[in-house]
């Protein structure tokens, strides 16, 4: 059977001045019918290239300058516009990674899929209403009547992406390209999508191209997986061997870089001194203002209660809006409390303010998620490090001789202190906010997603570093996550926090094992590839 | 196991990332390279002026009115001479030489121009700055501002320069005035939304005070943007004295603004359309390579406000 | 929605309390007496200690601004010692001119600028792209007087097609009407249009590189679908704005336009108020320009409702 994609030997130019020649270079992989081929790849890998160039949705820029890509056999990779008009939608869908912005805000979404139908059918008005409710019923989503006059921005993210899904799959196309569908997507939401399209697919015998950088998502849905890197294919292979036997280097690395989901017992001192006590932080916005009614009073964090002892990592879980980030910039007095205590070994932050609450800020240090925008892109690196202890009445000499001997700390030549951050990359940044942190010789840390915008080896060297510098230093650490792998590697106690409330509190390994709370239940039981024994192909190989 | 050593395989380590300097951007931008030496070129016949085969430009001479451009005629100075003098652009109907008033003319538009921006600058900044950081001072300024810019400017302009009595001074405020409300209003917002980025939120929780924040972490983020803001002020100032001269409302008519050189030529326009159209050719030109320039610096300091404008 | 309209309401009224306060102060900054300075140098001691008394000059500055705000309020704007009637009924005659000549230019300006702006947005970087940024570079460097003589010297003196100044009231006919007005309002929308198609680019650029543009695509939509009902849609709330703020501009240029072309409107008003130091016409004309200019940005304000259903919902 003529296979739905035929990639053959694709290259992809990329424009003179960039440092690499190619997007994409000698790419063969094929997708069968009713196949799930998942494309994985970290960052620059070219894989969303692939994709796009597949749709011929590529700018001039990015020529595909050799190989052949067949859509069930007809040679599309050089086709004029208006036939991959034609194909578009009828033969070949594809949905995208933020359904928040993919979706036209000033249109309804009944007429946005009602576009797909007018421009590939005949169909009158009300047979095409009447496709269009099926289809909106058949994504799961309720009230279809509601959701076709429904404007984008009065969905949530989860269903945004149903009608993204309904919009591609209306006229039934034998391909689905689906490029990081779930990646914005909140944990649960995540897993009902993956769930919606694999019956989907499996229903209308769709060949789906997944992309995507989890390996997680690929344990749960791929039949066969192609792994790239940096626009070369690696390997390709059926799931099972590629992920319990990889071959190639470059493979086994990337897996062996994915944190298990079962956290391993460590060895912990039952009377290290408290760090930090947490007691009923509350923390509410709005409710004021004209016109400002009263129920747009937000509660971000409610009641919240924990406690970090010496040389212990208290992991802080949930979804978007959980309130987790609230509770962590709480601690750090980003923003102010609105009740509670915060108390760090006798004092209570939440009460100071002026001098002596700077006074204590030495003592607790954050480092954030976005690596491109936690350092100032006007300072070099080393001022920016040196900042914080000259703040405290360190010398210039005195700042300069600490900020080199952090970086051999967090594993970088102290020649780099006199760069820019636009010269180094994701991973370099993040460890140089480690060092601007670690310069204040603080008694806890903040972690705030810190790892989360990081490539999965990237992420693995930068978990590495912190869980040295922790043993060293022997430092109280507070982790803001949302992934629970990452949570399961790295802490000791864990709290599970939903819409602003502690719904778990435990040691990590009793609440990855037992946990008692139905959320807590859902949110593991949403985690993809979770049954995937993905440590046990590490050790095998 | 051990582990493979990531860090060779990692593909951060693969890319390095090079990037030209902003100042090497600048020299390249074509834009830049025309604007700025179109200046240049101004500043130099503004300072070389007396030298570049002009007159005294408030010499007249009865017997030279109204000549056409390469006509030659006489002049009489100050002290009862009479020069051979060859009016390239024709005089006006005083008899003046028209070259050299437009020559002079160059003097009082710059200068106009680079202190109505520096000015408006200065005070945007601070407004700006305050307003970002205090509300209630927010609040009041922000009014002030709204009702500011709900009167079109050179409505104030004329308003202001009109009950002052016109002088360089009066006519550089009366510019100013109208032009701080848009430049605090982009500090401002510059403020607002530097203050929420993370290495921002960083600096205070390391300890930073308020005002080492303001100076070193904000100020150096707005740079860019208020250069680009500046530049199209000073085109904007210098078009603004010269419509409010042509109307009679600018500077007094004995100091020669191209404006007032307009002004004076509109009554012969159609039968000696020199005294109109020389003076108003530099001033085209001369707000067009300023505006160039400021198009230039915007693509190359602050591609995202090339983006908005 | 409701509480949207509400908040713009209200948000006019803080706008509008500076402009009177700033008005009010404008004649109390002049060196010189006030009085004196509003009767006219042609004024008797008696004229000015009438004017004195009725503006309460004697009384606290808050008073005064109290009663200065009745009389305005009531339409009383004072009298004009220059043209010798009161100044509400000068603007009334004067108004004319002008609300043709400015609504002639806006139709024209935006009638060229928005299709321009979408050409030269979806062509990004071509031949047109650059025309156009270079034409609309020169309509804002080119002062409008400027361009009016050269229009006039080209058109009208050497090619005899247009009259080279005056106005016709419409009242004398539609034809002659037009035919005086189309000079000025082409003058004038030069550099209306340099300023809208500029941000009609900019925005449809904008526009054109969210994702959203990438899904119509993807559905195999045509581009003029694409351009139109997606793009366009979405960037038509900077373009409103913009011609909202564009009025300020427009406003100005009517000062200068009327000057050059000899129509008899408010902008010609102004000049002659200024030359002449005829303060009540001054503030008067003030006063109801940035009052035009206050409603003109509340109707934008508003019209965003249509534009952008995440107000509506």
């Amino acid at each position: 059977m003529t296979p739905v994609l035929e990639v053959k030997h694709l290259h992809i130019a990329l424009p003179s001045e960039g440092d690499r020649r190619h997007a994409v270079s000698a790419v063969n992989f094929t997708v069968g019918r009713g196949e799930i081929v998942c494309l994985v790849g970290e960052s620059g890998s070219g894989k969303s290239v692939i994709a796009q160039s597949v749709m011929g949705l590529l700018p001039k820029s990015l020529p595909v300058s050799d190989g052949r890509i067949l859509l069930e056999g007809e040679d599309i990779t050089h086709a004029p516009l208006s036939r991959l008009r034609e194909l578009r939608a009828t033969r070949m869908s594809m949905i995208f990674q933020e359904p928040m912005t993919a979706l036209n805000p000033v249109m309804r979404c009944g007429e946005q899929i009602d576009e797909v139908l007018r421009a590939h059918t005949k169909l009158s008005e009300s047979e095409r209403k009447k496709k269009i409710i099926a289809m909106i019923e058949e994504v799961s989503l309720p009230d279809p009547e509601r959701m076709f006059r429904a404007f984008p921005h009065q969905l949530s993210g989860g269903q945004r992406q149903r009608i993204m899904i309904a919009m591609a799959l209306v006229l039934e196309p034998v391909l689905l390209i689906a490029d990081e569908p779930t990646t914005a997507l909140d944990v649960t939401t995540q897993a009902q999508i993956l769930h919606l399209i694999s019956e989907l697919q499996r229903k209308h015998g769709t060949g789906v191209l997944f992309i995507t950088h989890d390996f997680g998502v690929v344990a749960e849905i791929a039949d066969r997986v192609a792994v790239l890197r940096l626009g070369d294919l690696v390997e390709i292979g059926p799931k099972d061997a590629l992920l319990m036997r990889p071959q190639h280097d470059y493979t086994k690395m990337l897996i062996a870089a994915v944190p298990g989901i079962h956290p391993k017992s460590k060895a912990r001192q039952a009377d290290a001194p408290v760090v930090l006590q947490v007691s009923g932080l509350d923390k509410r916005y709005g409710g004021q203002g004209w016109f400002n009614a009263k129920h747009q009073e937000v509660h971000a964090a409610k009641s919240v209660s924990f406690t970090i002892r010496k040389g212990e990592t208290l992991g802080i879980v949930g979804e978007s809006g959980s309130g987790k980030s609230t509770v962590a910039r709480c601690v750090v007095r980003l923003i102010d409390p609105s009740a509670g205590s915060i108390d760090l070994e006798g004092n209570d932050l939440a009460r100071l303010s002026g001098a002596k609450l700077r006074a204590l800020r030495k003592r607790v240090q954050i480092v954030f998620q976005d690596p491109y925008r936690s350092l100032n892109p006007r300072r070099t690196v080393g001022e920016t490090i040196m900042e914080g202890p000259m703040n405290f009445g360190l010398s210039r000499e005195e700042a300069a001789r600490r900020a080199r001997s952090l970086m051999a700390w967090v594993r970088m030549d102290a020649s780099v202190l006199n760069r820019y951050p636009h010269q180094f990359s994701g991973g370099q940044r993040q460890r140089i906010s480690i060092a601007r942190a670690l310069a204040m010789e603080p008694e806890l840390l903040i972690a705030d997603e810190a790892v989360s915008a990081l490539d999965v080896s990237v992420q693995a060297q930068v978990l590495e570093l912190l869980e040295e510098i922790r043993q060293r230093l022997n430092l109280a650490m507070l982790f803001i996550t949302h992934d629970l792998r990452v949570a399961a590697q790295v802490c000791d106690d864990i709290v599970v926090m939903s819409k602003g409330e502690v719904v778990e509190y435990g040691p990590a390994l009793e609440v990855f094992n037992a946990p008692k709370h139905a959320y807590t239940k859902s949110l593991f039981a949403a985690a993809p590839g979770r049954d995937f024994p993905f440590h046990q192909a590490a050790s095998a190989s | 196991m051990a582990q493979q050593d990531s860090s060779s395989l990692s593909v951060e380590a693969a890319s390095v990332r090079t990037q030209q300097s902003a100042w090497q951007r600048m020299r390249d931008n074509g834009s830049v390279r025309f604007g700025a030496s179109f200046l240049f070129v101004l500043i130099f016949i503004s300072v070389f002026a007396p030298w570049l085969g002009t007159v005294d430009p408030t010499l007249f001479d009865a017997a030279s009115r109204d000549l056409l451009p390469g006509k030659t005629g006489e002049i009489m100075t100050l002290e009862g001479d009479v020069l051979k003098h060859q009016f390239l652009m024709g005089s006006d109907s005083f008899g003046r030489d028209i070259y050299s008033r437009v020559i002079y003319g160059t003097q009082v538009s710059l200068l106009v121009g680079l202190l109505t921006a520096l000015a408006s600058l200065a005070l945007g900044i601070v407004f700006g700055l305050l307003s970002g950081y205090i509300r209630w001072v927010d609040t009041v300024v922000m009014r002030v501002m709204d009702g500011l810019m709900a009167i079109p400017s050179i409505l104030i302009a004329i308003a202001l320069v009109a009950l002052w009595r016109g002088s360089i001074a009066t006519v550089i405020i009366a510019i100013t005035i109208p032009e701080i409300p848009r430049v605090t209003r982009l500090v401002r917002s510059l403020v607002l939304s530097i203050r929420e980025e993370p290495y921002v939120e960083a600096a205070i929780a390391i300890g930073t005070p308020t005002w080492k924040i303001m100076l070193f972490h904000i100020l150096p983020n707005t740079v860019a943007p208020l250069v680009v803001q500046g530049t199209y002020i000073c085109a904007a100032a210098i078009l603004v004295e010269a419509i409010l001269s042509f109307l009679g409302v600018g500077l007094p008519p004995d100091i020669p603004t191209w404006g007032n050189i307009m002004a004076e030529g509109r009554p012969q326009f159609i039968q000696y359309p020199h005294n109109i159209f020389f003076p108003g050719i530099f001033l085209a030109i001369t707000v067009l390579a300023v505006n160039i320039l400021g198009d230039g610096l915007r693509d190359t300091l602050d591609p995202k406000m090339a983006k908005r404008l | 929605m409701i509480a949207y309209i509400s908040r713009r309401l209200l948000a006019t009224l803080p706008a509008i309390a500076v402009v009177a306060v700033l008005v009010f102060m404008l004649l109390r900054l002049t060196p010189g007496d006030p009085a004196a300075i509003l009767a006219g140098d042609a004024a008797s001691p008696e004229q000015i200690a009438q004017i004195r008394a009725n503006l309460g000059l004697e009384e606290p500055l808050l008073v005064q601004f109290g009663i200065w705000l009745k009389q305005m309020a009531m339409g009383d704007l004072g009298e004009s010692f220059y043209f010798k009637i009161k100044v509400i009924d000068l603007i009334g005659q004067r108004l004319e001119p002008t609300l043709s000549l400015a609504a002639l230019t806006i139709l024209i300006a935006v009638m060229v600028s928005v299709p321009l702006g979408v050409l030269a947005a979806w062509r990004f970087g071509g031949w047109f792209d650059r025309m156009l940024m270079g034409f609309s570079v020169m309509g804002f460097s080119v002062p409008v007087f400027v361009l009016a003589y050269i229009l006039i010297w080209l058109l009208s003196v050497k090619l005899g097609w247009f009259p080279v100044q005056g106005y016709k009231r419409l009242a004398d006919g539609f034809g002659p009407y037009l035919y005086h007005l189309i000079l000025p309002a082409v003058t004038l929308s030069v550099i209306y249009i340099a300023l809208i198609a500029r941000v009609t680019r900019a925005s449809v650029l904008e526009a054109l590189g969210e994702d959203y543009i990438r899904t119509a695509r993807a559905k195999g939509l045509l581009e003029s679908q694409v351009l139109v009902k997606h793009a366009l849609a979405n960037a038509a709330i900077p373009i409103v704005t913009v011609i909202g703020i564009g009025v300020a501009l427009l406003i100005g240029g009517v000062v200068v336009t009327e000057s050059v072309y000899a129509i008899p409107g408010l902008g010609r008003l102004t000049v002659d108020a200024v030359l002449a130091r005829d303060f009540p016409t001054i503030q008067g004309v003030i006063l109801f320009f940035s009052l035009v200019y206050v409603l003109v940005n509340l109707l934008v304000d508003l019209s965003y409702v249509f534009f952008d259903p995440r107000i509506r919902y």
